[in-house]
């Protein structure tokens, strides 16, 4: 098992809410290994952030033990500091100074150069506006002018809690691809994302939470590889053939104006036993797991917290 | 070091700070500039019309019979060893008293407009204090300070003597110009500064600048608390007006003693009055008095900031 860059046990973080507490992080236990791009998954208000903000010092944890590089975090955070970068939240800068100024106070306060905010402001594409004062950005550059001050580190663990949020596409990829180069650098990225499609574009594994506890955490291929690839059918009686691959031993959906039959293994056999039965396939599609419906199955929720019912749940 | 650079920096880029940096040493100088066109030399239609306005005056029929009484009688107004013709030269109005104007004189400006102009300068540099660490809490870049230098102790430190540095600094400028102008215009004008004004002066400077220090230490303590200017500046305002209100309201001996005002006031100006007196020192009590509430306000700060979740 590699080295573990971030590792927590019990983790436990309440917030009062009126007169009651609120458990927003409940017991949770995470695993980051160390190098690559890790995603951390959960619908809006399932303690992604909270868990973040505790490894950083910004959250204090009722109950439970957190480690950042080894050492316990809040006590021994001074220690590892220098080798964590985080974007939490809403950047935060001062509105009047440019970015250059932003990023040059930033760079001051860990004793860095100059030249390392250059290099900096290029890797996000924010040369050009170096000089413009901070007010004047759009939300996605104010995005990545934080990514940038998380950047100045060069840090060996870097924290990115939804870092494409408000981004354009060009300033999307941008970050994406920027994540990506790190991931593939040695730097372990800790992603936090409600964008599947792009989690599984970018991340090597993940871990699912909800209501603050891990729901999921492993590799994104063998997450994936643990739910079965299913065939999509498109025939003109749809209630027919769904009666035949029932009686054949299929477990079979409607999927709209199409079937989805679990598995996908010997797709031939389908289109055999409709045909037998004068069931002629239009259509016949393999339909391959991904993160989203991995998701959904494991939360029950959408990446946005409302409840959706996966296709699977339909009539069988 | 590298922090407190850092912290010093951020001070006077904000231009709310700034501004009210600057408006700290221009309320100074146009206090100056008025006290002096205030104490501009007569002209001579002035001289002519206060001689006139005396002689005038001289002929009251009331004033000439307080004076033909006092002949009759001198001693009864003047005193055993007066005589008769001193009573014209006493109580005839002198021409003095007719003038518009008084000339400068900076034994006056001391507990006057002295300070006046510090309690002034002490108040902005209150509300700089809270604007700059106000504005780190609004725009969200204390998270990102935090996310540098988690060792909060150190972020509070810095940022405090930041806020000492500068608006000392400040009120220093702004108090040094005042009499610097003041004494310029005195020596312009022939009139002689005596070496017991200037130590008075600088005294009174360095217990301004000593209270700006402290006031603005307190203000800044306050809003790392509250992580609010405007509450901070609220919660001051209640205090110090409405904290004088209730006290004059209380049915208590010597209960003005607790006023932060008379407090603050007394120790800037020279001579004991109705605030704290200790060991027979005219500044100990004020300064203990005023010493405990920034204690206290550091006492509140340095716990809640080291400790509430951001």
């Amino acid at each position: 098992m590699s080295e573990l860059v971030i590792e927590t046990s019990g983790l436990r973080k309440s917030y009062r809410h009126g007169l009651r507490r609120r458990v927003a992080v409940d017991g949770l236990d995470l695993a980051v290994p160390a190098g690559g791009v890790h995603g951390f998954l959960g619908p809006n208000g399932s303690g992604k952030t909270t868990t973040m903000r505790m490894l950083l010092g910004l959250a204090r944890p009722d109950k439970g033990v957190a480690r950042v590089f080894g050492l316990k975090v809040p006590s021994q955070l001074p220690q590892v500091v220098d080798r964590v970068g985080a974007v939490i939240g809403s950047p935060g800068f001062s509105p009047h100074l440019s970015g250059r100024t932003n990023l040059q106070l930033v760079g001051r306060t860990l004793g860095l150069s100059r030249t390392g905010v250059d290099e900096v402001l290029h890797q996000v594409g924010l040369e050009s506006r170096a000089r413009s004062s901070y007010a004047s950005y759009s939300p996605g550059m104010r995005q990545r002018l934080a990514i940038a001050a998380a950047l100045l580190k060069t840090p060996d663990l870097l924290l990115l809690d939804e870092p494409t949020a408000g981004l354009g596409p060009a300033g999307g990829r941008t970050v994406r691809d920027l994540v990506r180069r790190l991931g593939d650098g040695g730097t372990t990225v800790l992603l936090s994302s409600h964008n599947l499609v792009e989690v599984q574009q970018l991340c090597h594994s993940v871990s699912v939470i909800d209501h603050g506890r891990l729901l999921a955490s492993g590799r994104v291929d063998e997450l994936l590889g643990e739910r079965t690839s299913r065939t999509r059918v498109k025939v003109a009686d749809l209630r027919g053939a769904q009666h035949v691959l029932r009686s054949a031993g299929r477990t079979v959906a409607r999927d709209g104006d199409a079937l989805l039959v679990e598995g996908h293994e010997r797709p031939e056999e389908i289109t055999r036993a409709l045909a037998a039965r004068g069931h002629y396939v239009t259509e016949l599609i393999e339909v391959r797991p991904d993160l989203e419906s991995v998701f959904l199955q494991l939360t029950g929720r959408a990446p946005d917290g409302s409840s959706t019912p996966t296709p699977a749940d339909g009539e069988r | 070091m590298g922090l407190l650079g850092v912290e010093l920096t951020r001070w006077r880029a904000r231009p709310a700070v700034a501004a009210l940096m600057l408006a700290a040493v221009l309320f100074a100088l146009v206090a100056a500039g008025l006290t002096a066109w205030e104490s501009r030399a007569l002209t001579e239609a002035e001289r002519d019309d206060a001689v006139s306005q005396a002689e005038l005056t001289l002929r009251d029929p009331g004033v000439r019979a307080e004076v033909e009484a006092c002949r009759d009688s001198p001693t009864d107004y003047l005193g055993p060893d007066a005589v008769a013709d001193d009573c014209l030269g006493v109580l005839a109005p002198d021409p003095e008293r007719f003038w518009p104007r008084t000339p400068l004189d900076l034994a006056e400006v001391l507990p006057q407009r002295g300070v006046e102009v510090a309690l002034v300068v002490v108040c902005l540099m209150v509300v700089a204090a809270s604007t700059f660490v106000g504005a780190d809490w609004a725009t969200g870049s204390m998270r990102t300070q935090l996310l540098v230098e988690p060792r909060r102790l150190r972020v509070w430190l810095a940022k405090a003597v930041a806020a000492l540095v500068w608006s000392a600094a400040t009120t220093a400028v702004a108090l040094l110009a005042f009499w610097g102008v003041l004494a310029a215009v005195a020596r312009a004008r022939g009139l002689e500064v005596g070496d017991g004004v200037a130590l008075d002066a600088a005294a009174q400077v360095g217990r301004s600048v000593v209270l700006a220090a402290c006031a603005a230490l307190g203000a800044f303590a306050l809003t790392m608390a509250l992580r609010h200017t405007v509450a901070t500046l609220g919660l001051l305002f209640v205090y110090a007006v409405g904290g004088e209100i209730a006290l004059g309201l209380l049915p208590v001996p010597d209960v003005a003693s607790w006023s932060v005002g008379r407090n603050a006031l007394e120790w800037v100006q020279d001579g004991p009055g109705e605030a704290f007196t200790l060991a027979g020192s005219p500044y100990l009590g004020p300064a203990a008095f005023l010493g405990a509430l920034t204690l206290l306000a550091v006492l509140v700060s340095l716990p809640v900031f080291t400790r509430r979740d951001v």
